[in-house]
C-alpha cells in the first residue's frame, strides 16, 4: 500500500521536475519515455496497470489530452515492448538506450494519432530531435540510480 | 520469461478500460478530476510557499483603458456591419437585437455545425421574429422550447438557433441571377452530412437551366412568397453562393447537384442578430460571473500551462481572464483547481473574431487551430481558404469567438498578422511569468444568480 501511495504522489511530479530542470538550462527529457523504459525492462509485470495509471496522470498534468488518451499513448509502446523483454536480458545499457529512443519517438507520434482520432490534440505530439536524443543518451544513466530509489525500487521485478 | 508475463492481462485490460473511458468520458470524469486534483496538490502547496502574486496598479489601469477602447471599437464596428446591414432587408417595424453565440453544436448538412446556442434565453427573446441574420445574410431560425429539436429545452435555457443546414430547419424560397440572363428560382433545403456543401437546392423552376449552370459563386438570395403569411421571409437576404457539384466528361459538365455554400462560416460566428417587434423588450445580456483565482505556472515540458486555484469549483472549458485578456481555457479538476492551457500551447480548435486595424473594415470570424508556437507567438491555421484581404493594410486584434458556454465571444486574446509565405495567421499573445491574479468566467453561476 505504501509503495502505491508513494508512486501516485511522486510519479506525476516527475513530469513537472523534468520541465523544471529544462527551464533551468538542463536538457529536456521525455519523462513518459523514461517511465515506459522502466516499465518495459525493469518493472514487476503485475504492477503495470497501476504504474501506467500513475504515469498517465503525470502526463495529463503537463499535456492537454485527458488521462485515457495518456494511458493509450504510454501503454501501447509498453504492450509492444513487453514481449521483447527476454531480448533485453541483463538490461544492457545499449538496450536501454535503444528502448528509450524508440519510446521517445513513439510517444509523440502516438499522441498525434490518438489526438486526431479522439479529438484531443496536444502540443506534445510535436517530435523534438533534441528531446529524443537526450532521452536516449541520459535515460539509461538516470534509470540506474532511480531504480535503486523509491518509489521505483518497490516495483522492480525480483528475478529468481 | 513466461508467456503470462510477456502478455499481461492487466495491461491489456487497462488499455481496454482507456478505450471505454474515451467512449463514455462523463462516467469516469469524477475519477479523472480526483486523480488530477490530488496530483496537483503538491504543486499547490509549493506555490503557496512561494508567496502571493503582486499587482502593478498603473500598468493594469493603462491596460484597462486600452482594452476598453478595443472592445468599444469591436462593438461599434460589428454593430455597423453585422447589425445595421440587415435593417434594410427586414421590416421597418423590427428592431435588431445582437446576441453572442456561445457555442456551435451538432453536425448537420455538409458536416458543419447546425445549431447555435445564444447568450440569451428563449424567454428573453419571446418578442422576436424567428429569422436570424448576420449582416445581410440569413443564417437560420430561432427554435421554440419544447418543440422539435428543442424538445428538452425550457424557456429559461439559452436559446437555440437552427441553422439552414439543420435537418429540421425550414426550407426557404430562393433565387439566383443566371449568367446568361434571367433568374432561377428554387427551394434551399438542408443537405445531408456527407454532402459537399451545407445547403442544397431543389424544386428548380427551370430544371434544364439549373442542370446547365456551370458556374459556382453566384449569390443566392431569399424570395418573398407571401407577405400576408406570418412566417413570410424577407426578400433579398443572402443565403450563400452556388456550388455546382458534378463530373467533367469530355469538356462537358454533368451537374449532379446544385448546392449553396453559406455566406458565413457557421463554425466562426461570434454573434447573430434577431429582430424584435417591441423595441426595448429584450433584457440586457447575461454577463458571466467572474470567479477570482490565482494562476501559478506549471513547469511543464512544452511551457505555458497554469495551475489555477479558485475559491469554488471551476467550470470545465471556462476562459481564464486577466484584466480582460483571455489567457486560455481551463480543464476543471478536484479541490477547486483547474489546469489552464494557454492559447499558444493549445492545439484544439478555436473560433476567433478579428478586428482589423483599418477603421472601415468589418470584424470577421475564423475557425482553426494553432499548429505550432514559439514562446508567446502562435501560428494559426484557419480551416477553409486563407484570406488575408480584410487585414491587407496591417494586422488585427484577436478576440475569442464562440468557444463554449463559459468562453464567450469578445475576450481579447492578442494580435494577429497574416504570414503570407506559410498561409497562416501569426498571433502574438501576452507573455506572463510567475503567479498571477486571474478570473475564471462562469455563465452557469450567472444564470443561477439571475434565476
Amino acid at each position: 500500500m505504501t509503495r502505491w501511495l508513494a508512486w501516485f504522489l511522486i510519479a506525476p511530479q516527475g513530469f513537472l521536475l523534468c520541465g523544471l530542470l529544462a527551464s533551468s538550462g538542463l536538457p529536456l527529457l521525455d519523462c513518459g519515455a523514461l517511465l515506459c523504459v522502466f516499465c518495459a525492462l525493469f518493472a514487476d509485470v503485475r504492477a503495470l496497470p497501476g504504474l501506467l495509471l500513475g504515469s498517465a496522470v503525470g502526463r495529463a498534468m503537463v499535456d492537454e489530452a485527458s488521462i485515457p488518451v495518456q494511458i493509450l499513448v504510454l501503454g501501447v509502446p509498453l504492450a509492444v515492448l513487453l514481449p521483447m523483454r527476454p531480448l533485453f536480458y541483463r538490461h544492457h545499457v545499449w538496450w536501454q538506450a535503444v528502448v528509450a529512443l524508440a519510446c521517445a519517438i513513439a510517444i509523440p507520434k502516438l499522441a498525434g494519432l490518438c489526438g486526431s482520432w479522439f479529438g484531443q490534440p496536444s502540443a506534445s505530439s510535436q517530435l523534438s530531435f533534441s528531446t529524443v536524443l537526450w532521452t536516449a543518451v541520459l535515460g539509461p544513466v538516470l534509470l540506474w540510480p532511480l531504480t535503486k530509489l523509491p518509489p521505483l525500487r518497490a516495483f522492480v521485478e525480483k528475478l529468481p | 520469461m513466461s508467456t503470462r508475463n510477456a502478455f499481461p492481462v492487466g495491461l491489456y485490460a487497462t488499455l481496454l478500460l482507456a478505450l471505454c473511458w474515451l467512449l463514455l468520458p462523463e462516467l469516469l470524469r469524477p475519477v479523472e478530476r480526483t486523480l488530477l486534483g490530488v496530483a496537483c496538490l503538491p504543486h499547490r502547496a509549493w506555490s503557496v510557499l512561494m508567496g502571493t502574486p503582486a499587482l502593478a496598479s498603473d500598468r493594469v489601469e493603462r491596460q484597462r483603458m486600452r482594452l476598453f477602447e478595443l472592445e468599444q471599437g469591436l462593438r461599434v464596428r460589428s454593430a455597423s456591419h453585422d447589425v445595421e446591414r440587415g435593417r434594410e432587408r427586414m421590416h421597418s417595424a423590427l428592431d435588431p437585437v445582437a446576441c453572442a453565440v456561445l457555442s456551435a453544436e451538432r453536425r448537420g448538412g455538409g458536416g458543419m455545425p447546425c445549431e447555435l446556442r445564444l447568450d440569451r434565453s428563449y424567454r428573453d427573446l419571446a418578442g422576436c421574429a424567428d429569422v436570424v441574420t448576420c449582416g445581410d445574410a440569413l443564417l437560420g431560425f430561432l427554435a421554440q422550447p419544447g418543440i422539435g429539436a428543442a424538445i428538452a429545452d425550457t424557456p429559461m435555457d439559452p436559446a437555440r438557433v437552427l441553422l439552414l443546414n439543420h435537418p429540421e430547419s425550414r426550407t426557404v424560397a430562393v433565387s439566383l441571377a443566371l449568367p446568361e440572363g434571367g433568374t432561377l428560382r428554387c427551394i434551399a433545403a438542408p443537405s445531408s452530412t456527407v454532402d459537399p456543401a451545407p445547403i442544397r437546392t431543389t424544386l428548380h423552376d427551370d430544371p434544364y437551366r439549373a442542370a446547365k449552370l456551370g458556374q459556382s459563386g453566384i449569390d443566392v438570395r431569399t424570395e418573398s412568397l407571401d407577405h400576408a403569411w406570418i412566417g413570410a421571409m424577407p426578400s433579398g437576404l443572402l443565403v450563400g453562393r452556388t456550388r455546382v457539384w458534378g463530373y467533367e466528361i469530355g469538356g462537358e459538365a454533368l451537374t449532379i447537384g446544385l448546392y449553396i455554400e453559406p455566406a458565413v462560416d457557421f463554425r466562426a460566428l461570434p454573434q447573430v442578430v434577431l429582430w424584435q417587434s417591441v423595441p426595448g423588450s429584450v433584457p440586457p445580456r447575461l454577463l458571466p460571473e467572474r470567479i477570482a483565482a490565482v494562476a501559478s505556472p506549471l513547469p511543464d515540458q512544452s511551457g505555458g500551462r497554469w495551475l489555477v486555484q479558485g475559491s469554488t469549483d471551476l467550470p470545465d472549458g471556462a476562459a481564464v481572464v486577466q484584466e480582460g485578456v483571455c489567457l486560455g481555457t481551463l480543464r476543471s479538476v478536484a479541490f477547486a483547481q483547474g489546469l489552464c492551457t494557454p492559447f499558444a500551447a493549445s492545439r484544439h480548435a478555436w473560433s476567433l473574431w478579428l478586428l482589423p486595424d483599418a477603421a472601415d473594415s468589418a470584424p470577421f470570424g475564423i475557425y482553426g487551430e494553432v499548429i505550432y508556437a514559439a514562446g508567446s507567438t502562435a501560428w494559426f491555421r484557419a480551416r477553409g481558404a486563407f484570406d488575408p484581404m480584410p487585414v491587407a493594410s496591417g494586422g488585427a486584434f484577436v478576440f475569442t469567438g464562440s468557444n463554449g458556454t463559459d468562453c464567450p465571444p469578445g475576450l481579447l486574446l492578442g494580435r494577429a498578422e497574416p504570414d503570407l509565405q506559410r498561409q497562416l495567421w501569426r498571433i502574438t499573445v501576452p507573455s506572463l511569468s510567475g503567479a498571477q491574479h486571474v478570473e475564471v468566467l462562469s455563465t452557469r453561476l450567472a444564470a443561477e444568480a439571475r434565476r
